[in-house]
């Protein structure tokens, strides 16, 4: 893991954007490769910088060992970045516009600092929408990570397309089912589960709802979602990275899987799936296959002699 | 006012800490530290022990938040923690408010394991004001077997895949336990504390029935001024009934004042 390959990396606190309201930790190691680019790690949900498990902060630690200088910080509003007392009073951007401006903010800060401009845009879940977003709108972004996204949801390109947004959502309800589905499979192979609902103990009315909606028709499409068509025509490389137990893995798999599948050329497109991990890489060795993944690929790519 | 991420403490095993200036523009007498809970519930409750530290720090408290060695954005492995070395950390927390802020009086706020970790730290550094014991752990013993079941219980409950591997520690719902943290909970028990943590105590409780009373009876013993409120609410350390993944996270409002309340009502006494 992380530490076996540990060379010294070093932690410090970037505090940046309106009035330095947003706050960052930097991870380098002591012999910076500049021929590599920077890493942004944004916010999983609502978590704070470090990530859930840790994840955040370990991964910083690995890709810091390689050379690359990391920063994770929080967006307004989780963690420890407060919305400036002098914005208060403002009518606030959206969140999605606001995710984005403040992505910039950490690259603007990283170019102004440490004369970086080339940055690798990576999260979880929230800071997958982060990464893409900003990617689409920003061209320092030279590739991007994106792990467990809802982003392919809820799509920019059909944000004003109603038919799309039906479909997206019974996509997410049917994922949610699917995924529901697969716990209760779990569970029936468990003897005390058997007793829980002889007893009267489980929520047989769950379980039959999940049942009956998962045999109902599943919403048949296939196609590659917008914006992962724009990445591309854009030349900005992808690591796509799912949990088989997320529901963001459900509604993909569904919705894009196969479609997604024809552009996969582990080089500038990399769909991986992880297999028997939750959302979130929960269990120890899901993060250490996370984190070995993403550095993995980042090793293996040809950004760092662009 | 603006909050100061800073890390302190030796090269190498650096803590990250938070300081959350006092407003208004008297300067205060009196600072007041946060001490975490462990594992996954640290990463539940960050939002809640940062509201509280704003809320501290408005009424005119300098306040710090800190993780220990291991945990959040301080140094070391997250295999690497020990009560010992949390304890050592939050003698440090106190000592670096006392001297960075130049406060006379501190107080300590802890919430589950971070509240036995603070009355250890407390009684082991001899002169604190009050501490406040947030649905304390005080029995090492049951609070080991309440993170194995819950973990046993999460994994019942999903479709991930265990794997074993060889030399890997013990995992409680995305952390680590190590050996040697396990063998110091397993003999972690509050109610055989020996020395006073400090003049005044706060404990207060969230689940459904009080269980503290014997901790409040063994602080009394101490010569301990203890208060003790029950206010049944969520439990902001585990993850929220219903809540989806990273989207729901619970903020215990009537906890955080009454928390807010009493350290106003301590440092005026």
């Amino acid at each position: 893991m992380v530490h076996e390959r540990d060379p010294i990396v070093t932690q410090s606190i970037a505090q940046f954007g309106p009035n330095r309201a947003l706050v960052g930790v930097l991870t380098e190691p002591e012999r910076l490769r500049k021929d590599r680019p920077a890493v942004l790690l944004m916010n999983a949900g609502l978590l704070h910088r470090v990530g859930p498990h840790r994840l955040n902060r370990d991964l910083a630690a690995a890709l810091a060992s390689d050379g690359h200088l990391v920063m994770r910080f929080d967006f307004t509003g989780i963690g420890d970045s407060e919305r400036p007392v002098s914005e208060r009073d403002q009518t606030p951007a959206s969140f999605e516009e606001q995710i984005v401006s403040e992505t910039c903010a950490a690259m603007d800060h990283l170019a102004t600092t440490r004369g970086v401009n080339r940055f690798v845009l990576a999260g979880m879940c929230l800071g997958a929408d982060a990464a893409l977003r900003t990617a689409l709108t920003d061209s320092r972004a030279m590739a991007i990570v994106l792990i467990n996204p809802t982003s392919l949801e809820t799509t920019m390109a059909s944000e004003s397309d109603s038919g799309a947004r039906e479909a997206e959502a019974r996509g997410r309800a049917e994922a949610l089912t699917r995924t529901q589905l697969r716990a209760y499979i779990r569970k029936v192979r468990n003897p005390r589960n058997w007793l829980r609902l002889l007893s009267g103990k489980s929520n047989l009315r769950a379980l039959v709802g999940t049942l009956a909606r998962t045999l109902r028709p599943r919403t048949p499409t296939d196609t590659v979602p917008p914006d992962i068509r724009v990445l591309r025509e854009r030349g900005i490389r992808c690591l796509l990275a799912y949990s088989t137990e997320s529901t963001t893995w459900e509604f993909f798999r569904v919705a894009h899987k196969r479609a997604i599948q024809r552009l996969n050329d582990r080089t500038r497109f990399d769909l991986r799936v992880v297999d028997g991990a939750d959302h979130i890489f929960t269990l120890l060795w899901s993060q250490h296959h996370l984190t070995h993944l993403v550095t993995t690929w980042m090793h293996s790519d040809d950004h760092s002699t662009d | 006012m603006r909050i100061e991420p800073f890390f302190f403490g030796d090269r190498g095993r650096e803590l990250f800490g938070t300081f959350h200036p006092a407003a208004g523009v008297n300067p205060p007498d009196a600072g007041i530290v946060l001490c975490n809970p462990f594992g996954s519930e640290y990463m539940r409750a960050h939002r809640a022990m940062a509201q509280l530290a704003r809320r501290l720090a408005g009424e005119g408290f300098h306040v710090l938040r800190f993780d220990y060695y291991g945990c959040g954005d301080s140094a070391g492995d997250s295999a690497e923690g020990t009560l010992a070395q949390w304890t050592a950390d939050a003698i440090m927390a106190f000592e670096q408010l006392r001297a960075g802020a130049d406060v006379q009086r501190i107080f300590a706020v802890g919430l589950r394991l971070g509240a036995a970790i603070a009355a250890i730290a407390s009684a082991d550094s001899g002169h604190l004001s009050g501490v406040v014991l947030w649905d304390p752990v005080f029995d090492g013993a049951a609070y080991l077997r309440e993170l194995r079941d819950s973990h046993a219980e999460w994994l019942r409950g999903s479709a991930v895949k265990t794997r074993k591997t060889p030399g890997a520690p013990e995992e409680i719902l995305g952390f680590p336990l190590p050996a040697a943290l396990a063998d110091e909970l397993e003999t972690l028990d509050l109610l055989e504390l020996a020395d006073s943590p400090a003049a005044n105590s706060l404990v207060i409780e969230t689940g459904p029935k009080p269980v503290g009373q014997p901790l409040g009876d063994r602080l009394a013993r101490l010569s301990v001024l203890v208060e003790h409120l029950h206010i049944p609410g969520d439990a902001v350390w585990v993850k929220q009934a219903g809540g989806e993944e990273l989207r729901v996270i619970a903020l215990p409002e009537p906890t955080l004042e009454a928390i807010v309340r009493w350290c106003t009502k301590g440092t005026q006494s």
